[in-house]
């Protein structure tokens, strides 16, 4: 948990919060480091993807490889949280 | 965000890595992350794009254009926007089919092509319930809400009347049991949105009357001249589809996934992953 993910998780809640404004549960409660995308605010696979390419273009303005951070053993990762993107952003 | 304008809807896409051109299509009811744990590997070699189909995940939900030959139509036209001259194609189910199509409107535009558990509804036009050798938990649960094998014999569609169905259970909350490989709308914590969506596209646009609709003939068909992989679950209904591709096109090869049911990419990725690489004369690691 490094200053440069610290600095990270605003930018992040941000994106996340008109990312998830349409959507027919929004969450209520306020984001944090430790909100998870799937139990927390509603995410499907399609959603983590889309975010995926929403942070390269809007947050880090480069290429990630986010298949590091979205899948493990060929499969998707149960769960991420805000916390997790950062740190990963921030490696 | 990387949308496309495409045949007077916006379709929704994206590309990881460099190299030659290598699309992958979803099927119905489903969207672009059905393929991204597979195709990643593949961008070390090639520059891969992903894409929702009209009316999935991303993309915008078009008043009509669903039947086979309109996705195919749309593939060739994403590929003029995203300025792919040549590209193979991989495409499971109903993407499949659209890849299919578009291979016989310009087969000069594809170098191979993968047809994973395509039913095409030229050569197999219905799928009835009667066909099914053998329901999984999940398909005999379905069939039993909806009052017996009896009340489904006139239903022609089958595969996608159960989809609908599963979608239906999802959005009612209702838990369907039984189990199965892989269970429509039913990853994780569950797919509330996609289930929502699909019921939406059967019931304000002109989707369910278009799909089954037939596309390029069994002649079309003959020009396909581009080696072509046919990958069939063992188990899988389409079968029909793939014996009468395989005495059309004239450079396939066939496959069948052991143990596979028409989802093998998910059940199965080892097999397909290994297939794939086979097909396309790559190695990557997973």
């Amino acid at each position: 948990m490094s200053i440069a993910s610290d600095a990270l998780v605003q930018p992040l809640i941000s994106l996340l919060k008109d990312f998830t404004q349409d959507w027919d549960h929004s969450f209520e409660g306020t984001m944090t480091r430790s909100t998870r995308l799937f139990a927390d605010l509603g995410f499907e696979s399609i959603d983590i993807i889309q975010l995926a390419v929403a942070i390269q273009e809007e947050v880090v303005k480069r290429r990630v490889a986010f298949d590091k951070l979205l899948m493990k053993d060929g499969r998707y990762v149960d769960d991420l949280s805000i916390g997790q993107i950062a740190d990963f952003l921030a490696e | 965000m990387a949308y496309a304008e495409v045949r007077g809807t916006r379709l929704a896409w994206q590309q990881i890595g460099s190299g030659p051109d290598l699309i992958f299509l979803h099927g119905v009811a489903a969207n672009r992350a059905f393929w991204f744990p597979m195709a990643m590997p593949f961008a070390a070699h090639f520059r891969v794009t992903l894409f929702d189909l009209r009316g999935h995940g991303y993309s915008d939900r078009a008043p009509s254009g669903y039947a086979s030959a309109d996705l195919g139509r749309d593939l060739l036209a994403l590929m003029d926007a995203l300025e792919i001259g040549q590209a193979v194609a991989v495409g499971h189910s109903y993407g499949g089919g659209a890849a299919l199509e578009a291979a016989a409107l310009a087969p000069h535009r594809f170098l191979r092509l993968v047809l994973a558990d395509v039913r095409v509804q030229r050569l197999q036009p219905e799928m009835r319930l009667s066909d099914l050798e053998a329901r999984s938990g999940f398909e005999q649960a379905l069939v039993d809400r909806a009052g017996g094998a009896e009340a489904l014999s006139e239903e022609t569609q089958i595969g996608f009347r159960f989809l609908e169905a599963s979608a239906r259970l999802k959005v009612s909350g209702a838990a369907p049991g039984g189990s199965d490989e892989f269970i429509p709308f039913g990853e994780g914590s569950g797919a509330l949105r996609a289930a929502r969506s699909w019921l939406a596209l059967l019931d304000e646009t002109e989707a369910r009357r278009e799909f089954p609709q037939a596309g390029a003939t069994a002649e079309q068909l003959r020009g396909v001249d581009m080696p072509v992989l046919l990958l069939y679950g063992e188990r899988s209904r389409c079968w029909p589809s793939a014996t009468a591709l395989a005495q059309l096109l004239p450079h396939r090869q066939t496959r069948s996934v052991p143990g596979g049911g028409h989802f093998f990419p998910i059940s199965q990725p080892a097999f397909t992953l290994a297939a794939l690489q086979e097909f396309l004369g790559v190695r990557v690691s997973p």
